[in-house]
């Protein structure tokens, strides 16, 4: 067993900035994690994936090292059943906090998300484990700022790609079987392994099988009240990003079940309002906006964004698959038609995932929040606003970026939207 | 019964103490948000039954007056009560506050439709005023005065206090009037405050908010720059009177 500092040594870590990343850490999750009321058993297990978050997973992936390789993405594009396939284990790399945003800007613009600030920051500060032990990162060419950013990448570490149609047309949908079927032939050269059919049918499955364990978890928070917080549901989908999927998909069920008899033995509405949020991604430790909410008095029921249904909600098709071909297609289909991302144009499969999880998740309101500079989910607001209005759905928009400096307004605005609907 | 509703915020602390049997208004204060006022608040405001808390340390303040149950309710909120009171056919309010500015419209029920806040920056606030008058070693009721009497605005782009100051330095550098630049000044703030307002459509005066509405002749400016307000005598004070006002039903 290697102990944590040369543990860090090995991978290159700015061992003192490290300290300071990591001194912050356990003040904000007690703040927005502990601090409250919570009888889940189940979360025990993801509390303490956070609490040792540069620890034991980053161990894992060390020693996963000798069986293949360890690949970096940061966008749900990224089709993790190739990689897998390919004995790889993927990592979505988090960048949702404010430490390394200042780094970041050391080299790009100050005017960009803070995703990809802050992503940009956590390489060049050699201060995310995540980040060091990667063999690879993916990049997909969604929105401009990525697209620019993997070139900055690419001097740090090395880079493979994916090119992505702005429009879902039949020629968008060709390109992106196309870039799926590359990424498959890449992977097998670079790490000489060949992907079988066999290899990917069993992926795909290990894939679909954490995705229903989301699903089956988040249909629990249809109940009203809901067996979960929305924070806490928001962790445990981040956790999806980097953990051990075996492992995970029977945690989520766990909890899922833990959720279904909670719901069936304690059913007293508790007159909280409901709420969806939707927008930019939110990775760890992100956890601003949820907080805000759920100590304003209402719940976050589910989140229509890239950690939350668009991660899992449908699966890979493995029937009628004969081929690796077949099961080629049936992943690229399920990325480029399910996922509903604000970088294609139009992106009306949106409007309407939003509108049916409101009714099916009975929200009172949206709470639609960007990040800072995320100009595709900034500019996509209004026409979710409009929709929103023509349904008779209370919305309003945030705007924040990973500090806290603007946490007295976003209160202000929130508990006055709770106490408005 | 009396209701105390306290508005705390950036800049001043304001109290309403309101008698919920007559619908009474009996007294009313403003303070400045020191921290000498704020620790000896208890000694300061009226004794009451009922206390209702907002503005910006609305969450703090309640462990120091360890008042029982009092509410704490969102200023966006209090305003739009407050408002809804002292002037009820109004459907559009501005507060121009300390470190925010908000626009709020009401439906014809008083309840809120929709709510605009500046985001962080503290251009196009009270706060923004206060600084640059300063600047031209001003009072702020002096700048309005000054300002009024400009014919020809100047201009000022930046859309940060910093570079704004600066701006406006290299401005009176070049014998610019005084008065050219206070109504830059202004137009600078009321153009900013539009844009919060954004396709908003208005047919009535906006009713003004906050500090500044205890300011003379500051409609005439609003006028000048094409955004019609108007103000109350209570306008400085909705945030607490609409405080006291979610405990009466
Ligand atoms: S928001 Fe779009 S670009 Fe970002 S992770 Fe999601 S799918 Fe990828
Ligand atoms: S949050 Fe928006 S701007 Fe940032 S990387 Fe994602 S899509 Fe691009």
């Amino acid at each position: 067993m290697m102990d944590n500092t040369k543990m860090y040594k090995s991978l290159g870590i700015d061992l003192d900035a490290h300290d300071t990343l990591m001194g912050a850490l356990p003040e904000l999750f007690k703040e927005c994690f502990l601090n409250k009321e919570q009888d889940l058993k189940g979360l025990s297990y993801f509390y303490s994936v956070v609490a040792d978050i540069h620890g034991a997973r980053v161990k894992e992936l060390i020693e996963h090292k000798n069986k293949g390789p360890v690949i970096g993405s940061f966008c749900i594009y990224v089709p993790e059943e190739i990689i897998l396939a390919a004995c790889g284990q993927l990592v979505g790399l988090c960048a949702g906090a404010d430490f390394w945003v200042p780094y970041g800007e050391q080299i790009v613009p100050k005017n960009l998300c803070p995703l990809i600030k802050a992503g940009i920051g956590a390489k060049y500060s050699r201060t995310c484990p995540y980040f060091q032990v990667v063999d690879l990162l993916i990049g997909e060419n969604t929105c401009d700022g990525k697209k620019k950013a993997w070139e900055i990448f690419s001097d740090m570490v090395e880079m493979y790609v994916m090119d992505m149609p702005n429009k879902k047309s039949e020629l968008g949908l060709k390109l992106w079987q196309e870039e799926v079927k590359n990424l498959c032939n890449f992977l097998e050269k670079k790490f000489s392994k060949s992907i079988s059919f066999d290899s990917l049918l069993d992926a795909i499955q290990k894939v679909n099988a954490k995705r229903s364990a989301l699903n089956r978890l988040y249909e629990t928070r249809k109940n009203s009240p809901t067996p979960i917080s929305g924070i806490d549901a928001l962790l445990v989908t981040q956790i999806g990003f980097y953990d051990d999927i075996e492992r995970y998909t029977k945690m989520v069920n766990a909890l899922a079940q833990e959720c279904e008899e909670k719901v069936l033995s304690n059913f007293k509405n508790n007159g909280r309002k409901r709420i969806l949020v939707t927008g930019s991604p939110m990775v760890v430790p992100n956890w601003k906006i949820h907080h805000v909410i759920e100590t304003s008095g209402a719940d976050v029921v589910v989140e229509e964004n890239c950690t939350g249904t668009r991660y899992f909600k449908d699966n890979v098709s493995i029937e009628n698959a004969s081929s690796k071909g077949d099961l080629l297609k049936n992943i690229s289909d399920r990325y480029i038609n399910n996922i509903n991302c604000a970088c294609f144009s139009p992106n009306r499969g949106r409007e309407e995932d939003i509108l049916k999880l409101c009714k099916d998740y009975k929200c009172d309101g949206i709470v639609y929040v960007s990040l800072s500079f995320c100009t595709t989910y900034m500019v996509e607001a209004e026409r979710i606003r409009k929709v929103a209005k023509e349904n008779s759905i209370p919305m309003m928009t945030v705007e924040s970026d990973y500090s806290f400096s603007d946490l007295g307004q976003l209160r202000t605005r929130i508990e006055a939207f709770i106490e408005n609907l | 019964m009396k209701i105390l509703g306290l508005d705390i915020g950036s800049r001043s602390i304001k109290w309403i103490l309101y008698e919920a049997s007559s619908s009474c208004l009996l007294e009313k204060g403003i303070l400045d948000s020191t921290p000498h006022n704020l620790e000896r608040i208890e000694e300061i405001i009226p004794p009451f039954d009922k206390i209702g808390l907002t503005g910006y340390g609305r969450h703090n303040l309640n462990n120091v007056l360890r008042a029982e149950s009092p509410k704490i309710v969102s200023e966006i909120t209090c305003h739009a009560k407050g408002a809804r009171f002292i002037e009820p056919n109004c459907h559009h309010l501005l507060d121009i506050g300390g470190q925010d500015t908000k626009f709020i419209i009401l439906d014809a029920s008083g309840k809120i439709i929709d709510f605009k806040l500046n985001d962080r920056c503290s251009a196009g606030t009270g706060r923004y005023l206060e600084n640059m008058a300063k600047i031209l070693d001003l009072g702020i009721q002096d700048f309005i005065n000054i300002a009024i009497r400009s014919e020809k605005p100047s201009n000022i782009n930046s859309m940060c206090t910093v570079f704004a100051e600066s701006e406006i330095i290299s401005l009176i550098h070049s014998r610019e009037k005084i008065e050219d630049i206070s109504a830059g000044i202004m137009k600078s703030l009321i153009f900013r405050t539009k844009a919060l307002i954004g396709t908003n459509k208005i047919d009535e005066k906006i009713l003004l908010l906050g500090g500044l509405s205890e300011l003379e002749n500051i409609e005439i400016l609003f006028e000048r720059f094409d955004l019609k307000v108007k103000k109350n005598e209570l306008s400085r004070y909705t945030g607490a009177l609409g405080a006291a006002l979610t405990l009466t039903n």
